[in-house]
């Protein structure tokens, strides 16, 4: 059964509303009366009443468990199982400290973790899409939703038919950038920058400075040259001028 | 009584009250009854949230603070019955069983007590399934009551993507709960 066909998103809402309590008494009597007429919709209401609970029930474990840690776990006495813990503890962070000494982030590393953003992505419309851009908008979901791969597997499918597209390009390198597949977005950046009537050729620029200083490429990084009114240029030259240092 | 309409619209710091009341005694049972803190905190909590869903469902309800406080505790202690009674309990079982009081809980109500376990069980895996962007949205939309404005401005996203994403992360619960559905009927048929 797919889910998101056998209900639709406005379906849901008027369910929701019904459920939530945000329905007029007009709509809610109506409401009431295709519930008694109509078993498969009476069906999917008693379903997203589940689903609701769900949420609110996996929720609020979570916040007893806030709960107990504040209310609870402040006044305990520790157990001797806890005196072994914390011991075991200190031991953990003298070898961490070590690890941590020996480790330090080099420059240029400390510079990307200092500049280091993701993209929020695209607004995703509501209003029914052509087919591609439905498709567009789905993996701009799956790209909120910090599923990268899904969306790169479904944008690479439209980039075969528009090679050229830059917002294609653009999202395909943010999300390989999100990934922390810095050298493999390079390539897409590359190609946006290239293009001069994108309007993602800042942000282009700009995260190919990014992915080089995670590829600690000094000569990549000196050799950019901010596009004329790019927001990222104070940006820019700062990293170019700490990484001379 | 307000305090229990609070309780049922899960108001947080009525639930910090009622959860700060009502541990401890759960907590002196379990730790008499061969349990340990770790077991009284999953033994209350479960109960709690029993508690809850049958207060907000309407099959119980409290006439006070107390019987509330009671009503969790008989859960707690039924669940803890329960626990200890399973396999790997069973030699702590012997020692223990004279401590433990008489149970009156009849077969039916048991029943149903152990279908309602069931059905939290399978809501918690089902949650604990979402992604950390999902429970983000929903946690806030349905326990916080939220609007997709303030959650928007939390999570840096617009309103109408909101909108989508949440529709898409309630229809990804309901194929969780499909697929339940479809393995329950399967293995009924056995």
């Amino acid at each position: 059964m797919n889910s998101e066909r056998d209900t639709s998103i406005n379906d849901f809402e008027r369910i929701e509303a019904f459920l939530t309590g945000h329905m007029n008494e007009a709509d809610r009597v109506q409401f009431e009366l295709e519930i008694r007429n109509d078993p498969a919709f009476a069906e999917k209401v008693t379903m997203q009443q589940e689903m609701l609970r769900t949420v609110e029930l996996g929720a609020m474990r979570e916040k007893f468990e806030k709960i107990h840690q504040v209310q609870i776990g402040k006044s305990g006495k520790p157990s001797q199982s806890k005196i072994w813990y914390a011991i075991a503890a200190g031991f953990a962070l003298l070898i961490v400290s070590g690890i941590w000494w020996q480790s330090q982030p080099n420059e240029f590393q400390a510079l990307l973790a200092n500049h280091l953003t993701t993209d929020p992505g695209l607004p995703v419309p509501m209003s029914a899409q052509a087919e591609g851009e439905y498709v567009f908008f789905d993996a701009m979901v799956d790209y909120k939703m910090e599923d990268y791969e899904l969306a790169i597997e479904k944008w690479n499918k439209l980039l075969s038919s528009s090679p050229k597209n830059d917002t294609l390009q653009y999202y395909i390198g943010a999300a390989l950038f999100n990934q922390g597949k810095y050298a493999g977005s390079l390539s897409y950046f590359e190609e946006v920058l290239e293009n001069e009537r994108s309007t993602f050729r800042y942000k282009s620029q700009w995260y190919i400075v990014l992915a080089s200083l995670a590829g600690e490429n000094k000569a990549k990084i000196d050799a950019v040259k901010p596009l004329p009114g790019s927001p990222f240029t104070g940006q820019i030259n700062t990293i170019q001028s700490q990484i001379q240092d | 009584m307000d305090v229990l309409r609070k309780f049922a619209d899960k108001d947080h710091r009525v639930l910090e009250l009622v959860y700060k009341e009502n541990y401890p005694s759960v907590l002196h049972y379990i730790l008499k009854n061969s349990g340990d803190e770790n077991d009284a905190k999953d033994i209350f909590q479960e109960a709690l949230l029993a508690t809850w869903l049958n207060v907000a469902e309407g099959r119980f309800t409290p006439q006070s603070g107390s019987s509330l406080g009671g009503y969790i505790f008989q859960i707690a202690r039924f669940k803890w019955l329960d626990k200890l009674k399973s396999t790997s309990h069973r030699s702590v079982m012997r020692i223990v069983s004279n401590d433990i009081p008489h149970t009156a809980e009849s077969d039916t109500d048991m029943e149903l007590r152990h279908i309602q376990e069931a059905r939290i069980a399978e809501m918690e895996v089902m949650y604990q399934n979402l992604g950390e962007k999902c429970k983000a949205i929903l946690s806030r939309f349905y326990y916080e009551k939220k609007s997709l404005t303030e959650i928007g401005a939390e999570l840096d996203c617009d309103p109408d993507t909101l909108r989508t994403l949440k529709y898409r992360c309630m229809m990804q619960l309901r194929k969780m709960a499909d697929v339940k559905k479809a393995d329950n009927l399967k293995q009924n048929e056995f």
